[in-house]
């Protein structure tokens, strides 16, 4: 906890009801959803870009660290602080200040949570196309600095190719805007998409000019399982091969589908390997194109059998069992470290297996979800972390399933970030020369780093 | 002159290093006076060269195809120009995974024959068709379907550069989804050479679309022109640009329409029931402007009306044409009129836009100090003896 003068400084520029500073309400800003956890010595919610430049100052003024939080639903460890410093939260700055239908941008607040640009957004046949699983509660200020994706990310994109500026406060307390909606007519340096990504440790976000996206006339949903996860495989490559981009894609194993299936009693085959779930979006013809292409692909592929939901009701039913799936493995132990490697689609089914295997070597449960169009494995190892051996096994078979991610081509993490959880990784991933060049970026922006300091760069 | 050919010698082949002013004046006119062309057969060779550089602090300045080097670089005397034209192979290509890692020099015209045969297609494409890849990224080009396929940085899952102080730096990877590190394949994208030099680049690229097709439609007059563009823009369409342009005093609308066969066909017969567009050939895209503005699309029409009572205030004559989609709008008068450009230079800086006249630019969006200085901090800090495209326009005040 801070000296009460600060405390008393804070309270000043934040107002005495946007400051938490007791033990108690400060315990419940000591965690994300992440498995770490750090006290901090105050949490302020400033609802200005003044206020967020001011309480800079004043940290800067007592060398406290900063901490940028949105709603904290962190994966990696972003959202908490390492050494008791100022936690800033987001979110109570969160208006939607313009939808621009004809520029289809929308300027926000980064306490705006994602789900909230949605619906501003639908009435004018547009939406935000990033869509995290964490959406209702989670703001677009974290969604950008962790560069978030979501099941549309295989059609669409992550957040930083729907940014197209920020303001920013700096460390030095200073207040830039970066970007522009205009076409780029001179040369100049564009930052903004340094800043997405960056796990708070560059800026704090405090407003974006976000790019929407035309509302699909038409969406048509398909369920398909397989015997082996090479077919899976293969299957998903001749998709893609013929030029259909899915909106989502995704792949569950074997374990998963046990486990959702005795949730759920939805009545899977229980010795499938791998179930597939597909959506495409777009003009009604040019889905149907797509829906051919991709039921001839089942049919080369063995699938064992398919599903295509006719209206909306069957397409939510076949959604239910992927979005059940952390309950229903929650059930089977009860801790969890979940992946999120990515690795060039061509690897794809490569991966699966291996990640299995290497779970499988350390006696561990592991249930594997994937956003196949991109590549992107959530490994997801259940064990109980009061049985030491169980831990062991866990800490193992996680450095495994990194190196061979790396050594297949792939990339550490694809949408949850490395904060404080994966930094021990960054070495095997980069060159030293090219972490120098890195850390001298950062230390333009922040050389006390006191911006989130020990987040993403190790 | 010798004493520095000599140096790099050292490095690289002699006949990579050229001395005579035509190496450089064909290509970039007579506005820049380096010492000498050289041109690396490998990315170690950059990485010696620019070590060499920082040792005797020669400034470089790195060259693809040179189109748009005067965008980026004012004039300057003194200095290598270091091109990348021997850099040229495709060092990974992984069209199931539909990325593709490609080195600097290659143009965009060999890039797009590659991928064609697999069906495959690179959206970004420029008007100059020999445009490198490497300068492509440095300056975040974009084509004229912008609205639909955005900026490169779209599609650039990886760099790999040469530092100013001859390290080699690999950053992003060759995924779709990547948040390992601070994204510095961003930050070099769009930094016109100033933070690296360009050696490598892993691209994202896309299914060849099926079809695409131009309609156009003569409208008689602005107010016209205005309507259709508005009515047009709230049809849901598969469109990559839309552009205007006069000819015999009427104005042209032309609608640049590519995707799934089907849907294309079914869109132009709509738009040719409901406006009167017929299937043309191609864009217009022969008459090139001295003057350019760059406006959102929904200050375009503004602008444009704006640009057209201005110079029938003036009493100038006008000529116009423009990519709507891209917010561009090119003009020139057919007169030197100070009064009319500073009256131009004032609406386009209230739409929020930037102006370019003859060259020059008049109006730009305004960051600050604080924004001019946060770069200098990191040109500093990469390049601490300032040797790499020191007279950069993208520092300039």
């Amino acid at each position: 906890m801070l000296d009460k003068k600060i405390i008393r400084e804070l309270a000043q520029i934040v107002g005495r009801e946007n400051i938490l500073s007791s033990k108690i309400t400060l315990t419940t800003y000591s965690y994300d959803s992440s498995p770490f956890f750090g006290m901090p010595g105050a949490v302020v919610f400033p609802t200005s870009t003044e206020e967020v430049v001011e309480v800079v100052k004043l940290a800067n003024k007592y060398g406290i660290s900063l901490t940028p939080r949105g709603a904290g639903t962190c994966l990696s460890g972003g959202a908490i602080t390492s050494d008791e410093g100022i936690i800033i939260s987001l979110t109570r700055f969160n208006k939607i200040l313009e939808i621009n239908p004809v520029d289809k941008v929308a300027v926000v607040e980064p306490g705006v949570t994602n789900l909230q640009v949605q619906l501003a957004a639908r009435p004018y046949g547009l939406m935000f196309a990033p869509d995290p699983g964490s959406q209702n509660v989670a703001t677009i200020g974290g969604n950008i600095a962790e560069n978030a994706g979501g099941m549309r990310g295989v059609k669409y994109g992550c957040t930083k190719e729907h940014v197209l500026g920020l303001e920013v406060v700096l460390p030095s307390g200073e207040v830039i805007r970066t970007g522009s909606v205009n076409s780029q007519l001179t040369a100049e340096v564009d930052l903004t998409h340094l800043f997405c990504g960056s796990e708070g440790i560059l800026g704090i976000i405090t407003k974006a000019w976000l790019v929407l996206s035309p509302l699909s006339e038409t969406v048509q949903t398909m369920t398909t399982t397989f015997a082996s996860i090479e077919d899976a495989g293969a299957c998903v490559a001749e998709i893609i091969a013929n030029g259909v981009i899915p909106t989502a894609m995704e792949i569950m194993d074997n374990t998963v589908i046990k486990a959702v299936d005795d949730y759920l009693n939805l009545g899977f085959p229980r010795d499938a390997q791998a179930l597939l779930l597909l959506e495409i979006d777009g003009f009604a013809k040019d889905v149907e194109v797509q829906v051919a292409t991709i039921i001839n692909a089942f049919k080369n592929n063995n699938a064992l059998s398919y599903k295509v939901a006719q209206n909306e009701e069957e397409r939510q039913e076949l959604w239910i069992a992927r979005r059940s799936v952390n309950g229903a493995l929650g059930r089977l132990k009860p801790a969890n470290i979940v992946h999120d490697i990515v690795v060039p689609r061509d690897r794809l089914a490569t991966m699966l297996k291996r990640s299995a295997e290497i779970a499988k070597k350390y006696g561990v449960i592991n249930g594997q979800v994937a956003h196949a169009g991109d590549g992107n494995i959530h490994p997801t190892l259940y064990f109980d972390h009061r049985n030491p051996q169980e831990v062991e096994g866990v800490e193992k078979a996680c450095d495994e399933i990194i190196k061979e991610t790396i050594a297949l081509g792939g990339s550490i993490s694809g949408e949850h970030g490395i904060g404080l959880e994966k930094l021990k990784y960054v070495p095997l991933a980069f060159s030293q020369p090219s972490l120098e060049y890195m850390k001298k970026i950062k230390n333009s922006f922040d050389p006390e780093n006191k911006f989130n300091p020990g987040k993403l760069l190790p | 002159m010798t004493e520095l050919k000599a140096l790099f010698a050292k490095i690289t082949k002699k006949e990579n290093i050229q001395t005579d002013v035509g190496a450089w004046q064909d290509i970039l006119g007579i506005d820049y006076e380096p010492d000498l062309l050289v041109a690396p057969e490998t990315v170690e060779e950059i990485g010696e060269i620019m070590k060499i550089a920082n040792k005797h602090k020669i400034p470089v300045y790195p060259l693809g195809s040179g189109s748009q080097f005067s965008q980026g670089v004012a004039p300057f005397k003194g200095g290598i120009l270091l091109s990348l034209r021997n850099l040229k192979k495709i060092t990974e290509y992984r069209p199931s995974n539909m990325s593709v890692e490609v080195e600097a020099g290659i143009t965009l015209e060999e890039l797009t024959n590659v991928l064609i045969k697999d069906n495959l297609y690179f959206p970004i494409q420029t008007e100059n068709p020999k445009s490198t890849l490497g300068g492509l990224v440095a300056r975040n080009g974009y084509g004229r379907n912008r609205y639909k396929y955005h900026t490169i940085r779209k599609y650039v899952l990886g760099v790999e550069f040469v530092s100013p102080e001859g390290e080699l730096v690999r950053v992003g990877g060759r995924t779709v989804k990547n948040v390992s590190s601070l994204d510095v394949s961003q930050l070099i994208t769009g930094s016109w050479g100033i933070l690296g030099i360009i050696t490598k680049i892993t691209l994202r690229v896309q299914p060849l679309p099926e079809a695409n097709e131009i309609l156009e439609l003569e409208v008689g007059n602005l107010t016209e022109l205005s309507e259709k563009v508005s009515n047009v823009l709230k049809e849901p369409l598969s469109l990559n640009s839309m552009i205007f342009y006069q000819k015999d005093k009427k104005y042209y609308l032309q609608i640049e329409l590519e995707g799934f066969k089907d849907t294309i066909q079914l869109q132009r017969k709509g738009l040719q029931e409901k406006y009167g567009f017929q299937l043309v050939k191609s864009l217009e895209t022969k008459t090139v402007f001295p003057n350019k503005i760059s406006l959102s699309l929904s200050k375009y029409l503004d602008g444009l009306k704006g640009l057209e009572k201005l110079a029938r205030e003036q009493h100038v004559s006008l000529a116009v044409r423009g990519n709507i989609t891209n917010g561009i709008l090119e003009f020139s008068i057919n007169e030197e009129n100070k009064a009319l450009l500073e009256k131009i230079a004032a609406m386009v800086q209230k739409l929020g836009g930037t102006l370019l006249a003859g060259g020059q630019v008049v109006v730009k969006i305004d960051r600050g100090q604080g924004y001019l200085s946060l770069l200098k901090i990191i040109k500093k800090n990469v390049d601490p003896r300032h040797i790499l495209v020191p007279q950069s326009l993208a520092l300039k005040e």
